[in-house]
């Protein structure tokens, strides 16, 4: 029993190492923001602006302002019935995307370099 | 091989194959790629405590490739395949010095699974961006290591004090 404890406490020491790991990193990497219009990617945007900073995404069927800060992105202005895209708020890295259904556009949010790579496993 | 053994390796076969099966059917406990219970494993692990290395790896690689035809696809059977004999080699060695603690034989087994797997994605992907889930996978590793572990322990126990009565 005493030896089941020490393994234990092994185990729990790595695994704290490795959730500060987890976190350190989660810090350090804004993420990436993936912007498509009608399934088609329009642009890509790093997350990792000191300075946050707006522009418009001016399509056949209207607009949307995109606001990018450090590690999220949201949008603050639309020109769509609903206004469900500016109601949403921020997205983050790992969060669902920001979606725009009048104008058919989506905001896809995630770390620069992982989550393309994992698919299958 | 004596037929009693033969027989209770193919036993072990399908109870592992049932379980594997049964498992994909559920749906992923956290949205993270490579993360899952694996309680297949119980089975492998038992099978090493109780009736020893060699049929132990018949009852892994039997499950694998039945596995992947049942319930998986060709990219599975690949990280399958590295996880598993990573996994199994580990166990295999520690099984000699940790035999009464199954569990924690098991949690060093998750972990080198969940490493084999990352090597295979690596590769596949030619990218070392994979190991970025190592942090994750060992977490997950010692998390559902140490839960199958026990289940084998107690498994093993169990049909040990049985075999001698």
């Amino acid at each position: 029993m005493k030896t089941d404890i020490k393994w234990a406490a092994l185990f729990a020491a790595v695994c704290a190492v490795c959730a500060a790991v987890l976190l350190s990193r989660g810090a350090a990497d804004g993420g990436r923001a993936v912007i498509r219009v009608d399934g088609e990617v329009y642009s890509v945007v790093e997350l990792d602006a000191d300075e946050p900073y707006e522009f418009d995404i001016r399509t056949e069927r209207g607009y949307n302002r995109l606001r990018v800060e450090k590690g999220c992105v949201s949008v603050t202005e639309a020109d769509c019935p609903d206004k469900l895209c500016v109601k949403r708020g921020k997205a983050h890295p790992g969060d669902l995307p920001l979606v725009c259904l009048p104008h058919r556009l989506t905001v896809e949010v995630g770390r620069a370099d992982v989550d393309a790579v994992a698919g299958g496993m | 091989m004596s037929v009693k053994k033969i027989t209770a390796t193919a036993m072990l076969l399908a109870a592992a194959l049932t379980i594997f099966v049964a498992e994909a059917q559920l749906p992923p406990p956290v949205p993270i790629p490579g993360v899952k219970l694996g309680l297949a494993n119980v089975v492998t692990l038992a099978a090493l405590s109780l009736l020893g290395r060699r049929e132990a790896f018949a009852v892994l690689l039997g499950r694998i490739a039945l596995g992947s035809i049942f319930a998986g696809q060709a990219v599975s059977f690949i990280y399958s395949l590295c996880g598993g004999l990573l996994c199994y080699i580990v166990m295999a060695v520690l099984i000699g010095p940790l035999g009464e603690r199954l569990w924690v034989v098991s949690v060093f087994g998750a972990v080198a699974h969940n490493v084999g797997q990352i090597a295979a994605a690596a590769a596949l992907a030619h990218s070392a961006a994979a190991w970025a889930y190592l942090p994750v996978l060992i977490i997950s590793g010692v998390i559902t290591g140490a839960f199958t572990g026990l289940c084998a322990q107690l498994i093993a126990k169990r049909l040990k004090r049985r075999k001698t009565e």
